[in-house]
């Protein structure tokens, strides 16, 4: 019973543990991109489960990237040590900002946090002598020297690392004081819900895990900058991937990672310009039409399909 | 020896003034009703109690403890629970886990006492859909799962605000039974009601508020013919 | 009671420091002053119309910086094919930004009326990424800028030598605050937008068409937006990215001032101007002006949360 239970996720694993031995260098690198934008909108779908939207994804992936590329070029440690300093810099930073502004919700929250990439790449440009300014800093040697098949290893580790974050999220008490605190909070206090204690932890783990995939993406590519590191981008395919997936779940944004991640490569061939283009109307549309995403709307199909043949 | 006690309490939006000058205790094993008409104060009256608002004056004490700027959840955990006014269910929630929210967080319970917890509130409350769907439960299911979650953390004083509203006679009568059942496991009641036979059925004492203030205070026979409140309550409408 | 007086205090104190900088500064640093007013302008006019949307519709616009880059494409645009200057091109702006507005109000905001706020800020959002990339894809990302000399007309007061067609932006917010105003006020139409914005159930019930109400606003909102994003090109390059500052500006300045507050909007525009040209003033110190409004909008939201706690 137990095995039968756990077998399409250990047979997930294997698989993706297993795919550089039938795919290519090119592939590889395909899914290293997708698997860092998927650890992205895991981490941002933890937030919105507690009711916040937060834009910060692209500000604590950049600061991330920045703390660690820093820590290693100026202390020469180990690359892993200088990822979770980049994880340990965007939580602690995570956590003063949200003692601030998570004093007040929605729009005060997530437009402050938009800012956020913004801000840090001014400060971050601002000390030259340490950062490089506005060039940013390069890597002597990528990790591993660029082995494509050991860099998807490092970064399938880290987005699992995430799915299981998040499955814990999903399993303890943190589910039903995140759920009620979105739901309505009024009732989520009165019945003993520490709110803003929550909220600050949330935000806190879910900025580091952002902090960690920006440690990562600067060690594969070797270098950090304000425009680069900072980029929009990281904030902008991930909640497309999020929201096309369907939102406040595990399985809806790695879902719409894995679909969106693969059709991004076939834009990106397309359109090389313009496929962000795509990302955006994405999160119109579905925002407008789909708001349960591709999961949720499966997920309530079966439901009701289930129902119905039930009561009949 | 009073379980919770209010001295002058007052709360202010503004220039607006909601609740003054309240001052009330609720004995152990106690069900006291909060009657006044519309606007009256009794629904900013809970809030101020369970700390929803905070007080713009006066204090409130929970047994000994002064709790007059408690946080809520605070409050929650030391044993004030409350349900609200209109129904507010935790729709992603299923029954079972709406209940267990106050058992796991009103009193620090694990996860696997939690859900037992919730299984015997349910049972007690007469609730048997337990794990379905918030949006599949009627609405005395509703307010049976809102007066769970509020037991589920342990209460010494619980708050029920217009539970009976919009509940035809018979089901009134189940919800009755089952406040009345909560009353005999030691929890003080207060309750917060429009309908005048559930009062009259089922409080020890009552309060009449009207304009932020206590006007009157006894039984239900005794405070129902005082000309003062026919004249600012039962003279309105009822 | 004491409440009542710490507001009052606050008021004075804030009335003094609204008559007290521009003094010091003057004798001080004369060209901060001018800069910041300049500057200041051009946040508050830009300000204005998504403060209008968020008192009457509702919604908080975060395409609002989108709709002004493309303003201002469309400005540069006309002005390569149809030989406009950026100043005429704002007629042309308005009707074609109306009608975008009243599109975009239509096939989206509409939708979104009822919708919780997170998923009003996550189509606003998600529209504001539509605008930049479609620019990017259309123009690429190289800035854009008509060559015009009558934006360096200056003048000389005494040793003082100072720009002075950037007043332009000066004057702009002003009329367009007492324009508004009057339009709000003195209108039987703006009346109604405003009895929309404190209680769109009761406008229904007198009568007001609601969700016409909210056509025009957002419509006439995108529409100045758009012109104005045609001022904008008379100083500034245009560029895919160009706008999304002038989000978070705008909504700094609103959160700053409080919703349906459009002079403290214009206040607060000047004070973050003036605020920025300050810190720029100081050698070496520069490039942190663009944190200014963050620092702002931390402070504000610190304010009004511990007046929250309070209250």
């Amino acid at each position: 019973m137990r095995m039968t239970r756990y077998l399409p996720y250990v047979l997930g694993a294997a698989l993706a543990a297993l795919f550089p031995l039938f795919s290519g260098a090119y592939l590889e690198q395909v899914a290293v991109g997708m698997l860092i934008y998927l650890t992205l909108a895991l981490s941002w779908d933890m937030l919105l489960r507690s009711g916040q939207l937060g834009f910060g994804t692209a500000g604590f992936f950049g600061l991330g990237s920045y703390a660690a590329i820093l820590l290693f070029l100026n202390v020469g440690v180990h690359p892993f040590v200088s990822i979770a300093f980049g994880g340990v810099v965007a939580g602690v930073v995570a956590l003063l900002v949200g003692l601030a502004v998570l004093r007040l919700r929605g729009m005060y929250f997530a437009i402050t946090t938009l800012a956020l990439a913004g801000i840090f790449a001014v400060v971050l440009r601002n000390f030259p002598g340490l950062t490089g300014g506005s060039e940013g800093r390069m890597l002597p040697n990528c990790i591993y020297a660029g082995n494509t098949t050991k860099i998807y290893w490092l970064v399938l580790a880290l987005a699992v690392f995430t799915i299981v974050i998040s499955e814990v999220f999903e399993r303890t008490r943190i589910r039903l004081a995140l759920t009620s605190i979105r739901n309505d909070e009024r009732v989520a206090k009165s019945s003993g819900v520490n709110v803003f204690k929550y909220l600050v932890f949330v935000f806190a783990v879910t900025s580091a895990i952002q902090g960690l995939a920006g440690g990562t993406y600067a060690h594969v590519f070797g270098f950090v900058s304000p425009e680069g590191s900072f980029s929009a981008n990281f904030l902008l395919l991930p909640l497309a991937m999020a929201l096309l997936g369907g939102v406040h779940s595990t399985w809806g944004p790695v879902v719409g990672g894995l679909v969106l991640g693969a059709l991004s490569e076939y834009l990106k061939l397309q359109i090389p310009y313009g496929h962000l283009l795509v990302y955006g109307a994405i999160i119109v549309v579905v925002t407008l039409f789909l708001p349960q995403g591709l999961m949720g709307t499966v997920r309530a199909w079966w439901r009701r399909s289930h129902v119905t043949r039930g009561a009949q | 020896m009073a379980v919770l006690r209010t001295e002058a309490l007052e709360r202010r939006f503004g220039g607006l003034v909601a609740v003054h000058d309240l001052t009330f205790e609720l004995a152990e094993n106690e069900i006291l009703g909060i009657i006044g008409p519309n606007g009256a104060g009794k629904t900013t009256a809970i809030n101020a109690i369970s700390g929803l608002y905070m007080p713009t004056a006066g204090r409130i004490f929970l047994g000994e403890e002064d709790i007059t700027y408690s946080p809520p959840h605070v409050r929650c955990h030391l044993g004030i629970g409350r349900t609200f006014q209109l129904v507010h269910p935790l729709v992603d929630l299923t029954a079972r886990e709406n209940i267990m929210v106050g058992a796991l967080f009103g009193q620090h319970r694990s996860l696997r006492q939690a859900r037992k917890t919730a299984e015997e509130i349910a049972a007690q409350l007469g609730l048997e859909r337990i794990d379905r769907s918030v949006s599949d439960l009627t609405v005395l299911e509703i307010k049976k799962l809102e007066i769970g979650r509020a037991l589920a953390s342990d209460p010494k004083v619980l708050f029920l605000d217009e539970v009976m509203a919009g509940l035809n006679s018979d089901e009134t009568k189940a919800a009755l039974d089952a406040v009345r059942g909560i009353r005999d496991q030691g929890v003080a009641i207060c309750v917060v009601e429009h309908v005048m036979s559930v009062i009259r059925d089922l409080t020890d004492r009552v309060i009449v508020l009207d304009g932020g203030t206590i006007i009157a205070e006894g039984p239900y026979s005794k405070v129902s013919a005082d000309p003062r409140v026919i004249a600012a309550y039962l003279g309105e409408e009822e | 009671m004491t409440l009542f007086r710490t507001l009052r205090r606050w008021q004075l104190l804030l009335l003094l420091a609204s008559l007290g900088v521009p003094i010091v500064l003057m004798l001080w640093k004369p060209y901060v002053l001018i800069e910041g007013l300049q500057r200041g302008g051009l946040y508050a006019v830009i300000a204005l119309p998504m403060a209008l949307i968020l008192g009457v519709v509702g919604i908080i616009n975060l395409a609002h910086g989108e709709f002004m880059m493309l303003g201002a494409y469309f400005a540069y645009w006309m002005g390569v094919y149809a030989g406009l200057d950026p100043l005429v091109a704002m007629i042309p702006a308005v009707v074609a930004f109306a009608l975008l507005g009243a599109i975009t109000y239509v096939l989206t905001i509409r939708r979104a009326l009822k919708a919780p706020e997170l998923n009003q800020l996550l189509l606003t959002f998600g529209m504001a990424m539509v605008g930049t990339e479609f620019a990017n894809l259309m123009w690429t990302s190289q800035p854009l800028k008509p060559h015009l000399s009558y934006v360096y007309s200056s003048v000389a007061l005494g040793k003082l030598r100072f720009g002075t067609y950037a007043f332009i932006y000066t004057a702009a917010a002003i009329v367009l605050l007492v324009l508004l105003q009057l339009f709000l006020r003195k209108t039987r139409l703006g009346r109604a937008a405003l009895a929309v914005g404190q209680n769109p159930r009761g406008a229904r019930l007198v009568g007001i068409d609601v969700n016409r109400t909210y056509l025009l606003i957002f419509s006439v909102s995108i529409a100045l937006v758009g012109a104005l994003g045609a001022m904008f090109l008379t100083r500034h390059s245009v560029f895919p990215s160009a706008g999304s500052p002038f989000t978070m500006k705008s909504f700094c300045l609103i959160a700053m001032a409080g919703i349906g507050n459009l002079p403290g909007v214009v206040w607060g525009g000047f004070g973050l101007g003036i605020a920025e040209a300050l810190v720029s003033s100081f050698r070496g110190y520069g490039g942190w002006a663009d944190v200014v409004f963050f620092a702002v909008l931390v402070a504000v939201i610190m304010g009004k949360s511990y007046r929250r706690q309070t209250a």
